[in-house]
């Protein structure tokens, strides 16, 4: 693979690597290493790119490894992470978390909470919009059990947002009682 | 209508059976702007995901490209490094021993004598004066015999106090067995 084609390629994968990779360590700084260190890899084998069938799959499941890694080496969550994590929970109970701007930011914690497989491929299918055969080759599973995790993920993501949706109404009734 | 089929929509899509191009709809549908009161619930699922792939980092792959070919520099550095070292090494090295050369080509032997008898009668000589200063070197070292000289009076006394305690041991040993009976 020429340098040319690595950056028509390869390069735009990057910003799926860099959403997939922060999904997975909830750390910016991380995340940028990882993928750092991905495309090294990649642009060091550009020449045996070309037989690889699936590109993206590939970069993906590179990008999953070097992340798990990471957090195997890592094994205890730094304070400050766990101390920002709930930081942002307290922002999302602001009255108004339902504006179109916190939305994204209002699934991604839901997302976040979920357990690492169902959570992997929420992300990879209705973030990312990979066909169920690509997250089958990144995760390796089966698409049996991706479909069985897909819709337990969807329908969790589902209930919280109304469970949400529901308590800010609830609140704002008895705001309203309140008042009146 | 539209909401009807787009109920199915979300039944398929909650079960994990809709196509991608499926999803595509559903997103579009909720992010219209135009839906149904029913659905409304369903707005910030689909818009959240949809906010979610958004590019963020559009400087990324630059900053990644960057980051390769800086690292690839570093690396061609070191091995340009590692080549001055040790070329820089090999040329002292044949500095070195083209002056060391240089410097026993010209302190050359030069034959002194044409005559072989005479060569060996001078050598003969020049050896015994050498024997002669170290004959006399050696008699300077004689003192040091006396000094051992000097010690055999303390051995042998050191050799009678060794065989009172042996003598003191046994008397011990006696006492052990007395006691014992």
């Amino acid at each position: 693979m020429l340098a040319r084609d690595f950056k028509t390629d390869v390069l735009p994968i990057s910003s799926k690597l860099l959403r997939f990779a922060l999904q997975i360590l909830q750390n910016e700084e991380e995340a940028k290493d990882v993928l750092q260190d991905v495309f090294l890899k990649l642009w060091q084998k550009r020449d045996e790119l070309g037989k690889v069938e699936n590109l993206e799959a590939f970069a993906i499941r590179m990008t999953r490894n070097r992340c798990l890694d990471l957090i195997r080496s890592r094994r205890t969550i730094s304070l400050e992470l766990v101390k920002k994590n709930k930081h942002s929970e307290e922002d999302c109970t602001d009255t108004d978390y339902l504006e179109n701007a916190e939305l994204a930011g209002l699934v991604k914690r839901i997302i976040a909470e979920l357990p690492d497989l169902q959570r992997t491929v929420i992300h990879l299918r209705d973030i990312e919009q990979l066909e169920y055969e690509e997250i089958a080759e990144v995760t390796e599973l089966n698409v049996n059990a991706i479909r069985v995790n897909l819709s337990r993920a969807r329908k969790k993501v589902r209930d919280e947002i109304l469970k949400i949706q529901n308590y800010g109404i609830t609140e704002n009734k008895y705001i309203a009682a309140k008042v009146l | 209508m539209e909401s009807q089929r787009i109920n199915i929509l979300l039944q398929k899509y909650f079960e994990a059976e809709t196509t991608l191009a499926e999803e595509n709809e559903l997103i579009t549908y909720f992010t219209s702007g135009e839906v149904d009161e029913n659905l409304k619930m369903y707005v910030p699922m689909f818009s959240g995901m949809k906010e979610l792939s958004v590019d963020e980092n559009p400087a990324l792959g630059d900053d990644l490209m960057n980051h390769i070919l800086e690292s690839e520099h570093k690396e061609k550095l070191r091995y340009r490094w590692m080549w001055q070292m040790v070329t820089g090494i090999a040329a002292s090295v044949i500095l070195v021993m083209l002056a060391v050369n240089f410097y026993s080509n010209q302190n050359q032997w030069h034959d002194t004598f044409t005559d072989p008898d005479g060569a060996y009668a001078e050598a003969t000589k020049t050896l015994e004066f050498v024997a002669g200063k170290y004959n006399k070197g050696m008699a300077q070292l004689n003192p040091i015999g006396k000094m051992e000289d000097a010690t055999i009076p303390f051995y042998s006394g050191m050799e009678a106090l060794d065989k009172g305690f042996e003598k003191l041991y046994e008397i011990e040993k006696l006492n052990k067995n007395l006691k014992n009976e």
